[in-house]
């Protein structure tokens, strides 16, 4: 009797397989290619939980815009990168815009330049207007800082198959002194344990997922195919999904859950090209 | 947290305190401690409450709405109607309520003033001064671009944020800075202060290869108001208990671990931070004013006073009592 069984388990293992090598294939196609003087501009928004303020009750805060503008492609570590520049737009009042390089074969992040006014109308204390942090190269994370929280710039490692453990190596042995402590690198998540999944051909399926009239139109056409969905889990009840469509340039539509509550959202709103050179000046609004 | 996580996570502690007793958990017991240097320390102030009188003995509370506090004096400069404002708008709620997450945040990234203003013929006091700037920065609390905003941080993400914006591992803004937690010890109040010292006695575990103690956090205080009259810094220091943080390859915190109170918290008596954030500086003094009759060019006038050989150098004789003011 059980041989009766055999050829089915055969083909089941074969499909179970096949699935993952078509995922796995999957996950490296959607990672998206860019030129330089591509832009998108992308809407985040974050859940207040209150703690703040005396007498604040958990809401939802107004929506923040960020310009993504590739302006230069060059070698960190001589691996080939993207310079991505991420500026506020329109209402967005953030003070400070960033500079990230990512590795252009899986999207590594692989260095953050924070940029801030110097010194403006109060009398606050005088700091650098840019600080560096450069990740190593031999460390792959997917990145998912703490800090920055409405930037919309968690970005999974476009390679390796649909399940991926990412682990920062745990010390066994005793306490360090402190004599030994030297930032080298600082790490692009402070979470032992980053795991991602990618779930090829699923969307998520939210009713605030409403998307902009730019990118409905799109999908509208039938331009967009191959989408996907990327989970990445950063710590036990912490995650963020991520979906993302080949032919767009970054995630379409992102959920972060803490605690089984959703405490941030983003909507890709609108991307395009500008003159090589100038990729901001056409699509200002830049503070 | 609903009630099958915190059971769950009660019933892990559970399990892990037992594990601990049995296997023994100290290999060997160390102690970190790190400050903010003296230029980017924190000033104590008052916390301006919203509530005019006290319930429990009906005393004065000292309020910015008060007749001859701040804003009838910026009122007397300027003609506004910034009193009538903050009776309107931050008039009442609880005994609690008031301005200390504005206060937090002017106390991190504005130096102290350090002595009287005659704007106008209208002297404006230390604590006049003090009440401005924390008026001016009350729209902190609703912001979506903080530097770092931490609901129930675990213990192991805090002291990694400690390490790098007090110890100046690797601070945001490039320098050293303060950070503001609720530290609340009731469940639903908001208790913020500027965090500027850190102390953590650790031992290692090595069954778990963890790390547990105490985290103590010294912060600026408002609980009194001669604090706003005074420069002097007036601290006091909370302690957590944690245990189960794991560090990274080169002896990092990670994001890791448990307050010893997610076992059994009881609602009075919180023993674990509520919400670890910080805004960024503001562009101008009309960035996070909620008051409307407050206006930029009145209030440079008025604020625009920091004596930066002082704030930066801290040779005055002014300046306060404590450890990091040798």
């Amino acid at each position: 009797m059980r041989k009766r069984y055999l050829p089915y388990l055969f083909f089941l293992i074969l499909a179970i397989l096949s699935h993952t090598l078509v995922s796995a294939s999957d996950s490296f196609s959607i990672c998206p290619s860019w030129t330089i003087g591509d832009w998108w501009t992308v809407d985040s928004q974050l859940y207040n939980r209150g703690g703040k303020v005396a007498g604040d009750t958990p809401h939802w805060l107004p929506k923040v815009t960020w310009l993504f503008s590739v302006v230069s492609t060059n070698s960190i570590e001589d691996q080939p990168c993207y310079q991505v520049m991420v500026r506020t737009k329109d209402s967005n009042s953030c003070p400070y815009w960033f500079y990230y390089w990512l590795r252009m074969s899986d999207f590594l992040v692989m260095c953050r330049e924070l940029h801030q006014p110097t010194f403006i109308g109060t009398g606050h204390r005088v700091m650098p207007p840019i600080v560096k942090q450069d990740y190593s190269k031999d460390s792959i994370m997917p990145f998912v800082p703490y800090d920055f929280p409405s930037l919309p710039m968690c970005v999974p490692i476009f390679a390796g198959g649909t399940n991926n453990v990412y682990r920062i190596q745990p010390r066994s042995s005793e306490v360090p002194q402190k004599s030994q402590r030297t930032v080298k690198w600082p790490t692009r998540t402070y979470s032992a344990t980053v795991i991602q999944t990618f779930s090829p051909g699923e969307k998520l399926q939210d009713k605030s997922m409403a998307l902009s009239s730019t990118i409905a139109a799109v999908y509208a056409a039938g331009a967009v195919r191959n989408t996907g969905l990327y989970t990445l889990t950063y710590a036990t009840n912490k995650y963020e999904r991520q979906a993302w469509s080949v032919g767009l340039p970054w995630h379409v539509y992102t959920e972060r859950s803490e605690n089984g509550e959703t405490i941030k959202k983003c909507w890709l709103l609108d991307y395009g090209h500008a003159d090589q050179g100038s990729p901001l000046t056409d699509h200002g609004d830049v503070k | 947290m609903n009630e099958t996580n915190r059971d769950g996570l009660g019933l892990c502690c559970l399990v892990l305190m037992c594990m601990t007793f049995i296997y023994g958990p100290v290999a060997h017991a160390d102690t970190e401690t790190a400050e903010l240097p003296q230029a980017s320390a924190v000033w104590s102030s008052w916390y301006w409450p919203t509530l005019d009188r006290r319930p429990l003995d009906d005393q004065d509370m000292l309020n910015l709405y008060d007749d001859g506090e701040a804003m009838s004096r910026y009122d007397a400069f300027t003609l506004a109607q910034a009193r009538t404002w903050e009776l309107s708008y931050h008039f009442g709620g609880e005994v609690w309520y008031g301005h200390c997450h504005a206060w937090s945040a002017a106390s991190i990234w504005e130096p102290q003033p350090t002595s009287d203003k005659v704007c106008g013929g209208v002297t404006f006091r230390l604590r006049d001064l003090k009440g401005l700037m924390t008026e001016a920065y009350y729209g902190v609390g609703d912001l979506s671009d903080d530097d770092f905003n931490l609901y129930r941080p675990s213990p192991g993400i805090l002291w990694r944020i400690l390490q790098d914006e007090i110890r100046g591992d690797m601070p945001k803004r490039g320098k050293p800075r303060g950070i503001i937690g609720n530290l609340t010890t009731k469940l639903g109040e908001v208790w913020n202060f500027p965090i500027f010292k850190y102390e953590v006695e650790y031992s290692y575990d090595s069954f778990w290869q963890t790390y547990s103690g105490t985290m103590r956090l010294w912060y600026a205080s408002d609980g009194s108001r001669s604090y706003a009259d005074s420069t002097n810094l007036y601290d006091s220091v909370r302690a957590y208990p944690f245990s189960g943080v794991s560090f990274d390859a080169q002896g990092y915190p990670t994001d890791s671990g448990l307050w010893s109170d997610w076992l059994v918290s009881d609602p009075e008596n919180l023993k674990h931070p509520t919400l670890i954030w910080r805004p960024p500086p503001a562009a101008s003094w009309a960035t996070y004013c909620g008051n409307t009759q407050l206006e930029q060019t009145n209030l440079e006038q008025i604020l625009d006073i920091v004596d930066l050989d002082f704030a930066l150098n801290l040779t005055s004789q002014n300046w306060a009592k404590g450890s990091y003011r040798t």
